[in-house]
């Protein structure tokens, strides 16, 4: 074989305009500090060094009374997501790229039956995206007692998911999720509402996140939750304080909390402010491994290294406007910051080695009421 | 704490593309610059695009030919070299074999229409005298794959560095050139794609400067009796190589990276001599799945 590299080489460094400057590479010396900064009006996570994803979630949102006793509601969303999340290596040198960048396409529609003392919703919903479709189907009624003091909700909803990783790792994996609520709500005073529900779920299929290098979740998830609410009314027409506490746990060995407050004032000319905050902690899933990546890993055994799989606490702040302008129209702006460290863990400690997570998200709704 | 890398991800050349940098200060302008070079490159070559140089090209394939610019009269050269260094392997005019190998259907490749296909394929047979370039048959067509994304992502480290960005990388579908390492000096970690196991990392490459590009047989093929056909076809047969699984290549340019990726996939068995012949640091995962590696890390 004849000396192929000086052609070749040669050609090449006759393109125009491939070759850096030379001075350019590492003439700059390291500074003492990174940056963290925020740059998009929609939902950005980041993570110092690793993994970021921002969406962008337009909606259009239609409630319908198509008779007296029904309405018909439709939400048509479009997400789109790019971003990353290479972990454990800065990126993939393939034969086909490798990264998240997909469009998701989605359309909810709910019918409701409303009758004297009861109602009964049905919806179905479909989303699309590269790499993950879902289709989806729910059924809830709501029992009212004679006194209409009590309220009981009955809810169950079944879906359909396929995946098929866009680097080909998850090829036409299935999962279907079964899920049923029962909720109780009563009227305690004039101005107080309590809800207590539970709500199981069971799934099976593909839990991997095929994105990752190395992701192994078991074939299966049980959920259970306790959701306990209670709104209190003030004087002022429309101002309400919420409480939420929710208690999760499932069979991966996830325990949460979540502890949810806002409050809701309104100001003249119906101009509302609410601000709300959000305590959230959770022990890690029993086959969550601390980094380095590849730590505790037994082939056949269940791993993960996702962050959201550690024990750690987060807290969310939001401020939610609304504006009324005209007699038909509002429009409401809702800026929330979001915190996940593993140091703010309750009732133990945190996930070790692992950045903090931050995320805001800005969102913006007008609607019209005809 | 490890400083915040700004990023862009985007979709461009049949491919999922990441720019990365490790810079102090906003890096949004250089990132959106580099982004628009490399969508600049495809709008130019892409052979999909009615207006690219590339259709002009191909539109006036037996005709009069073209006088073309000098950007593309460099990478004229370059086809002519790969051409050269390849023994005839490697060649911008076999795009049109893909008509006979339908990697959709998995249908092996006839005899009779590789046979009606191969006099459309051959450089030797294009005419370049630049600026004048002229396929002399009607139906001969010519395209950038093989380089033109790996000149893109050259030319976007380019734009990074021209808007003062000293560290960071370009990442176009896995053909990936630093800019520089990151902040504190330390190299970037290029994973390098198991061909089998697509959730594994074969290796890791650590990389500064230049460039890592990998050509395999996973990217798009099909097995018909037993046999693995990829789309990487020697153009002098019109067939899938065989014998190789995967190469990645280390090189100053992402360009000539790519390109002795691909060519040393097109030798089969024989890859590892072309490999160590040229010279550049390498990864080769051969047919029996063993690992031939110059390549530390």
């Amino acid at each position: 074989m004849q000396l192929t590299r000086p052609p070749l080489l040669a050609a090449a460094l006759a393109l125009p305009g491939i070759v850096l400057p030379a001075s350019e590479a590492g003439a700059e010396r390291p500074p003492g500090a990174g940056e963290v900064g925020l740059r998009y009006s929609h939902y950005q996570e980041y993570q110092p060094g690793a993994e970021r994803i921002e969406v962008v979630l337009p909606a259009l949102f239609v409630l319908v009374p198509v008779a007296e006793d029904w309405t018909i509601q439709g939400q048509l969303a479009l997400d789109s997501v790019s971003g990353a999340s290479p972990l454990y290596h800065d990126t993939l040198s393939g034969a086909s790229g490798i990264g998240v960048d997909d469009v998701r396409r989605s359309l909810d529609v709910d019918a409701t039956r409303y009758f004297d003392r009861a109602s009964l919703a049905f919806g179905a919903s479909v989303s699309r995206e590269d790499d993950y479709d879902s289709d989806a189907v729910r059924a809830v009624a709501t029992f009212d007692s004679a006194d209409r003091n009590r309220t009981i909700t009955v809810g169950v909803g079944y879906s359909d998911d396929t995946i098929d990783s866009v680097n080909g790792v998850a090829e036409h994996e299935a999962r279907n999720t079964t899920d049923a609520q029962v909720g109780v709500a009563r009227v305690l005073t004039s101005r107080d509402v309590a809800q207590a529900s539970v709500t199981f779920a069971h799934g099976s299929g593909y839990y991997d996140d095929p994105y990752k290098v190395l992701d192994r979740r078991p074939g299966s998830r049980d959920e259970r939750a306790l959701s306990l609410r209670w709104n209190h009314a003030y004087d002022t027409p429309g101002e309400v304080l919420r409480v939420a506490y929710r208690l999760f746990d499932d069979s991966w060995g996830i325990t949460a909390h979540s502890v949810d407050l806002a409050w809701r004032h309104p100001f003249a000319n119906d101009f509302v402010v609410e601000p709300s905050l959000r305590y959230h902690s959770q022990s890690a899933a029993d086959f969550y491994f601390d980094p380095p990546v590849g730590t505790g890993f037994v082939p056949g055994e269940p791993y993960s290294a996702d962050a959201r799989l550690s024990a750690f606490g987060a807290v969310t702040a939001a401020i939610k406007l609304e504006v009324p302008f005209g007699s038909r129209w509002r429009s409401d702006f809702k800026l929330s910051f979001y915190r996940q460290k593993s140091a703010w863990r309750a009732f133990g400690d945190g996930s070790p080695d692992l950045l903090p997570v931050s995320a805001r998200t800005f969102e913006i709704g007008l609607t019209y009421e005809y | 704490m490890q400083p915040e890398h700004q990023r862009l991800a985007f979709a461009a050349m049949a491919s999922r593309c990441a720019l990365v940098v490790d810079h102090d200060g906003d890096a949004s302008t250089a990132l959106a610059a580099a982004r628009e070079e490399v969508l600049r490159i495809e709008a130019k070559y892409s052979r999909y695009r009615d207006d690219s140089v590339v259709s002009a090209i191909n539109r006036a394939a037996g005709g009069a030919g073209v006088a073309v610019d000098d950007e593309t009269a460099a990478l004229l050269d370059l086809a002519a070299a790969a051409h050269a260094a390849s023994d005839g392997r490697f060649d911008a005019t076999s795009g049109v074999l893909r008509r006979a190998w339908d990697f959709g259907a998995a249908r092996v490749a006839t005899t009779e229409a590789l046979a009606a296909l191969l006099p459309l394929v051959g450089w030797q047979q294009v005419e370049w005298n630049r600026p004048h370039l002229r396929l002399p048959r009607a139906g001969m067509e010519l395209d950038f794959g093989g380089f033109g994304k790996e000149y893109a992502a050259d030319r976007a480290a380019a734009v990074l560095a021209s808007h003062g960005i000293a560290h960071g990388f370009v990442n176009l579908g896995g053909d990936v050139r630093a800019v520089g390492a990151r902040r504190d000096g330390a190299p970037w970690q290029v994973g390098v794609q198991h061909p089998r196991e697509v959730d594994r990392v074969l290796a890791r490459v650590a990389l500064r400067d230049g460039a890592i590009a990998t050509s395999g047989d996973y990217e798009r093929y099909f097995e018909c009796d037993g046999v693995r056909y990829c789309h990487v076809l020697d153009a002098r047969s019109g067939v899938p190589v065989q014998g190789v699984r995967a190469v990645s290549v280390v090189a100053p340019l992402c360009v000539v990276a790519g390109l002795h990726a691909t060519i040393a996939m097109l030798h089969g068995a024989k890859a590892k001599d072309y490999l160590d012949e040229c010279g550049c640091a390498y990864l080769l995962v051969d047919g029996d799945g063993a690992v031939h590696r110059t390549l530390a890390g």
